[in-house]
């Protein structure tokens, strides 16, 4: 699933956290880190994971730059002479080690997006998918009606298609297809 | 190699993210920078479970879209780690007000030699 718009977020998203690493002024940090987190959000939405957008969103771009804000009025923002941070030599050795280690393992995952993965398979993800509607006894309206489905107020033809349609959605969220 | 690469890009951004975080937490002097380093590792971790949970062609597990879906697993979880990220923050940011109360810096090599005069 490695599309232009793929590509091009993976490389925004990781120019943001270079630009954060890199950048010596903290305030121009924070604002680095939070389009980061507003790139990564867009990550989550485009891998069909739209609550955790969501949350990433409000909680990673929004509240958390309200605490690194409210942390550097609180604390100090030191001057800047250079725009840039120096390299720390020791750091970088650390970091590329973990980066050098790490992508050993890359061809042993399976890929992104392949439907036979042990996490797409797995007994307890299947066991969400068919139950979770239940069990978390979400409360139906007196209609009977799941909540979520469209309400239909006028029935002409295409009414009862849609009606017909949400029938039979109703009925697969309960299992029964 | 190339194509198989192609496939498992975002596990490389994954790990491209927890070596930024690594280098951010040891190399960089100011504390917030440190905090900010520490989000930047968690959210690569979150990438790897996100893009682990992906399938071609599915729909987000929700009850008005049709199946096949995507695992709804590692969804729950990384909605939780990211909650928990935010506590994390939220006291880490605390500490680093008091340490700037106590210290009145915010340079870890400051901090350093203060402690050692004392």
């Amino acid at each position: 699933m490695t599309g232009l718009l793929e590509a091009a977020l993976l490389v925004f998203v990781l120019s943001c956290a270079v630009a954060a690493a890199a950048l010596r002024d903290v305030l121009a940090a924070v604002i680095a880190f939070s389009a980061y987190s507003l790139g990564i959000a867009i990550i989550w939405v485009l891998f069909r994971a739209p609550d955790v957008g969501l949350t990433e969103a409000a909680v990673g771009a929004g509240i958390m730059t309200i605490l690194f804000l409210v942390t550097i009025a609180k604390t100090v923002r030191p001057s800047i002479e250079k725009t840039f941070e120096g390299v720390d030599g020791r750091a970088l050795v650390v970091s590329v080690a973990l980066v050098a280690a790490l992508s050993t393992t890359v061809f042993a995952l399976p890929a992104v997006g392949d439907g036979g993965s042990a996490v797409a398979t797995d007994d307890v993800t299947n066991y969400y998918l068919d139950n979770a509607y239940e069990e978390t006894e979400v409360k139906k309206r007196r209609d009977g009606r799941a909540r979520g489905l469209p309400r239909i107020r006028h029935a002409g033809r295409g009414g009862r298609r849609l009606r017909r349609r949400c029938e039979f959605a109703r009925r697969a969220s309960k299992g029964g297809v | 190699m190339i194509e198989a690469l192609g496939d498992r890009v975002f596990y490389l951004a994954t790990f491209l993210l927890l070596g930024i975080g690594t280098y951010m937490m040891i190399g960089n002097d100011n504390l917030v920078k440190k905090v900010i380093g520490m989000n930047i590792f968690q959210t690569g971790i979150f990438l790897f479970f996100i893009a682990s949970a992906f399938v071609d062609g599915a729909s987000p597990p929700l009850l008005s879209a049709a199946g096949p879906y995507v695992s709804p697993l590692p969804h729950v979880l990384i909605l939780t780690a990211i909650v928990v990220g935010v506590s994390l923050t939220a006291v880490a940011l605390g500490l680093i007000v008091r340490i700037y109360d106590e210290y009145g810096t915010l340079n870890e090599e400051t901090i350093q030699k203060v402690m050692g005069d004392e």
